[in-house]
């Protein structure tokens, strides 16, 4: 079987299981759930430091054949019950599907080591950027790796992913360039793709 | 995580308790409605502390613990690792406001004892077995190696000192591993495995705070030895003494308020002081991380002024009046069944226990849920109450109980799964936190009090207890888990062959 299509959908913390249940209900075999985080645009609140809130980031492979219905599965569920779901839904192809009509968006991913990732979310979202997600990961050794009693140190890293204007981008891409503290060689990596479908979840 | 959201959860967590004394208050164990109306508002007061507490813990104190202990991993200097968890250790107990409480208690029982030197021993006790669980990382020792160890020399030493002062130091394991240090601790640990790559990193994260309770047990023991106390035996009136005459509620409330800010100040500045100067010469994060660190101990700070300060004026005069009502009337047997709900249900607000339950959830990534292991810790204490209590009405000593629930834990961790022993041993020094000490103690006291039994000896069995049951039930739990895990594996590897 082919899995031409990835499927993201960004939920509020605890609403990942409902969206794999019914992604798996409309034909999807499986799906990945990974915990991140966000923060909410109010200023009083991002002023005091409590506007962080935990995300769920369900992740599927699907056959082109499957794609608009698992979609439409997930967004009706996610629909379903109102404010409560707030998120964001998007599709990538995987492999060599061809791309579908341009929706203008595109998917700025950033990996860092451990700690910049909210430096990094501040500059974007003044650029422009409506929001973001924080995945906290870490790198693999290599074999060329410092050895600490037997055991390889792998640096820590932090995810930032953000969904961004076609238009906006770029100029998100340069304010997070930018940041003073990326300068130093070897702090991470950014690129960036294409989105083909995207919808916000919730009203 | 959203300020809102934990408030509400933690409103949760106590309103049962208020609920069951309402529900005492009228009708076995009549109380004055002034005393219920100071129970309610200092409830709320410790609903909005723990909330604010959490919510610090994980902007502050979790995060800048990890990347301590993620720094000193990084750093490869084996001296700078261990030196740094004994210091961190000697300094965070020192300050523990818990522990002040605890070594005037004991200044009172024991001739040849002070505050001072008990203090000073709990603190290197604790700095010792630190450095030992970073040594035990770092030299891949085994944990079980390290926890029966740790334990039989605690036992050797128990069994030679007086009863009186066996309970004295199975209490001090966990109450010195209190709000402030057990959430920094478990962090640090976190942080020392997550930047490595091998099999046993997961493991490794916890299991910290577990090996460090050890330390004031073995301490206090030691100290039992050395000392040897003619006059160990603990009087009546003097264990935790709380005044009864007060000046008026909000008076009251007026003159701790500042004092409790200040010991909790006091108490989080070691641990500030150590990761600044950690910031300055290792770590070096970025402003808006160093800025969320800051606002995170500010929020701790006030979350746990508000925190004492409900518990002091309103959960202990409530829980020891209720004690002593209970303890005196006909059916004092209703105190093992209440025991058992309150022991329950207390566990769930204690604040520690869910800095703990958040990081098992977060680093398994959400495969141990949060409800599975608060349901087992709460099965746990909810054991360890009520056999207290039965204690107490019986008056046996503590090692008919203490020796089996430690020989079944030791004995346990031959079968447990890995992770969850050091989840067990973590949970056993967290479960004893302020909400027991404060609200299940005094009713602990006030029930020994009336009904004959020796308040001092029997209020420290009920910590010590508390601390010991987890360790069993959490390591039960483990063993299921693996049974499910196993069986799925092997239902998984069916649907394969099937496909074949």
């Amino acid at each position: 079987m082919n899995y031409e299509w990835e499927l993201h959908a960004v939920v509020p913390h605890g609403r990942g299981e409902r969206l794999a249940a019914a992604a798996r209900k409309a034909g999807a075999r499986g799906g990945t759930i990974l915990v991140g985080r966000g923060e909410h645009s109010s200023p009083v609140l991002r002023f005091l430091e409590l506007a962080e809130y935990e995300k769920d980031m369900l992740v599927v492979l699907v056959s082109a054949a499957d794609l608009d219905r698992v979609w439409d599965a997930l967004k009706a569920e996610a629909d379903g019950d109102g404010k409560k779901s707030k998120g964001i839904l998007y599709a990538q192809p995987s492999g060599r599907t061809q791309m579908e009509a341009d929706n203008g968006h595109e998917l700025i991913t950033v990996i860092v080591n451990r700690g910049y990732a909210e430096d990094i979310m501040d500059r974007a979202r003044k650029a422009g950027a409506k929001g973001g997600t924080i995945l906290h990961a870490r790198g693999t050794g290599k074999p060329e790796d410092e050895k600490f009693f037997g055991v390889a140190i792998v640096p820590e890293k932090e995810e930032v992913l953000i969904l961004a204007d076609t238009d906006n981008s770029a100029a998100i891409q340069e304010a997070i360039l930018a940041l003073p503290c990326l300068t130093t060689p070897g702090i991470g990596i950014m690129y960036t793709t294409r989105v083909s479908r995207f919808a916000q979840l919730g009203r | 995580m959203n300020l809102l959201k934990t408030l509400r959860e933690t409103a949760l967590a106590v309103l049962p308790v208020c609920a069951i004394v309402c529900i005492l208050a009228f009708t076995i164990a009549p109380l004055e409605t002034a005393l219920i109306g100071e129970f309610l508002f200092g409830s709320s007061l410790v609903i909005i502390g723990l909330s604010f507490f959490l919510t610090g813990a994980e902007l502050g104190i979790i995060p800048a613990g990890s990347y301590l202990g993620a720094a000193l991993t990084r750093s490869r200097k084996i001296l700078l690792i261990l030196g740094s968890g004994f210091v961190i250790g000697f300094f965070i107990t020192i300050a523990e406001p818990d522990l002040h409480i605890l070594g005037s208690q004991v200044q009172e029982i024991s001739e040849g004892i002070t505050a001072n030197s008990l203090i000073l021993s709990i603190s290197l006790g604790i700095a010792v077995f630190l450095l030992l669980a970073l040594a035990r990382v770092v030299f891949h020792i085994s944990f079980r190696f390290l926890i029966i160890a740790g334990y039989a020399a605690v036992f050797a030493a128990a069994s030679r000192i007086t009863p009186e002062f066996v309970a004295v130091a199975f209490d001090s394991g966990g109450a010195t591993t209190g709000p402030m240090t057990v959430p920094f601790i478990i962090a640090l640990g976190i942080g020392v495995s997550a930047v490595r790559e091998d099999k046993s990193a997961l493991e490794d994260s916890f299991g910290f705070t577990g090996i460090a309770s050890i330390g004031p047990i073995l301490a206090v023991a030691l100290l039992g030895l050395l000392r040897a106390p003619q006059k160990a035996a603990l009087a009546a009136e003097t264990a935790l003494s709380v005044a009864v005459e007060t000046p008026g509620f909000f008076a009251e409330l007026l003159h701790r308020i500042p004092k409790t800010a200040a010991h909790v100040f006091l108490a989080l500045a070691p641990i500030a002081c150590i990761i600044l100067l950690f910031q300055i010469f290792f770590m070096k994060l970025p402003p808006k991380q160093t800025r969320k660190i800051a606002f995170g101990f500010f929020y701790a700070w006030l979350g746990l002024v508000f925190f004492f300060t409900g518990t002091e004026t309103a959960f202990v005069p409530a829980g020891r009046a209720i004690g002593s009502i209970l303890g005196a009337s006909e059916s004092s047997w209703i105190l093992i069944p209440l025991g058992c709900l309150l022991g329950a249900i207390v566990v769930c607000a204690e604040p520690a226990i869910w800095v703990l339950t958040e990081q098992v959830e977060e680093i398994s990534a959400g495969n141990i849920r949060k409800p599975v292991l608060l349901t087992a810790l709460a099965l746990g204490v909810a054991a360890a109450v009520g056999l207290s209590m039965f204690r107490i009405l019986e008056g046996f000593s503590i090692w008919l109980l203490l020796l089996p629930f430690y020989g079944a834990a030791l004995g346990l961790t031959f079968v447990t799964p890995r992770l969850f022993t050091a989840i067990a041993f973590d949970s056993g020094g967290v479960a004893s936190g302020p909400m027991a000490s404060t609200f299940i103690l005094s009713l602990a006291i006030g029930a020994a009090s009336s009904s004959g039994g020796n308040p001092g000896t029997d209020g420290f069995g009920v910590i010590a207890l508390i601390a010991a049951t987890p360790l069993v039930t959490i390591q039960l739990l483990g063993i299921l888990y693996q049974r499910s895990e196993d069986r799925v594996l092997a239902a998984g590897q069916k649907s394969k062959e099937a496909l074949r």
